[in-house]
């Protein structure tokens, strides 16, 4: 059985919210369609507004900006993707 | 990466003059009654030569979005002189998709394929993301084959 698979959804999860509900089921989904298993967690963006944003970054295999602005910390979400960005880490934003 | 101290997004209302991401300026044709400006389908190209055409397989396609702001045109040479690349277009030609070339995997789009996404058939994007996440965490659990740069040992000090 391989690893699980670890990908880190920067954003203030909001249950009611389509888009968030639809991410979380769109990658479990990929992930039975590629046999692996997965662990999704969501990162809250003012986690990253603190020190210690790139240890928290760094656990994952895979990193994604939440749609659904405005965040509760803007400046925590410019940092997840400038990680990604710079650290050549797996990203997508959507 | 475009080196602008005070860029911001205009939904925050900082009063920043440097506004790279603001309101779009055209609803979709398809746009839901009460929803954002962009809500619904939209028809887009994606560009040849993109990893995200890699990805999608076609140039024509249809995806979901969910919206009320997009890259402001005004800065996309800015953006694409510091190295980020469109990757897709909608009609009108508006900026819908980015990409870094040359990076493991970077790319982010106005639309949102988990929309569409469904357990029978799940979006060819989350494949391919998921895929290079797999990618990275097995290259990141290799042995590093390079030596690793430890100290050189101490030479005992001569008892006296």
């Amino acid at each position: 059985m391989p690893n699980a698979v670890r990908i880190g959804v920067i954003g203030d999860f909001e249950p009611a919210y389509h888009s968030h509900f639809a991410t979380n089921a769109a990658l479990y989904d990929a992930a039975a369609k590629l046999n692996v298993p997965l662990l999704v967690r969501w990162i809250p963006t003012l986690a990253l507004a603190c020190p210690g944003a790139r240890k928290i970054l760094g656990r994952w295999d895979g990193l994604m900006a939440s749609p659904g602005s405005p965040y509760q910390s803007f400046r925590g979400m410019l940092r997840g993707i400038e990680f990604a960005r710079t650290q050549d880490w797996p990203f997508t934003g959507t | 990466m475009l080196k602008i101290a005070d860029a911001d997004s205009a939904e925050n209302n900082s009063g920043s003059s440097h506004c790279v991401v603001t309101p779009l300026s055209c609803s979709l044709p398809d746009r839901r009654e009460g929803g954002p400006k962009a809500s619904g389908e939209e028809r887009l190209k994606i560009l040849p030569g993109t990893r995200l055409h890699a990805i999608c397989g076609s140039e024509d396609d249809s995806e979901q979005y969910y919206c009320n702001y997009g890259v402001n045109e005004e800065y996309e040479k800015q953006f694409q002189a510091a190295g980020l690349r469109v990757s897709a277009r909608g009609i009108q030609g508006e900026t819908r998709a980015v990409e870094l070339p040359g990076h493991r995997f970077f790319i982010a789009t106005l639309f949102q394929p988990q929309l569409s996404s469904r357990p029978e058939a799940p979006h060819r994007f989350w494949l391919a993301f998921l895929r290079a996440a797999m990618k990275f965490q097995k290259a990141r659990s290799k042995p590093s084959t390079t030596r690793p740069d430890h100290p050189k040992p101490r030479a005992k000090a001569a008892k006296v």
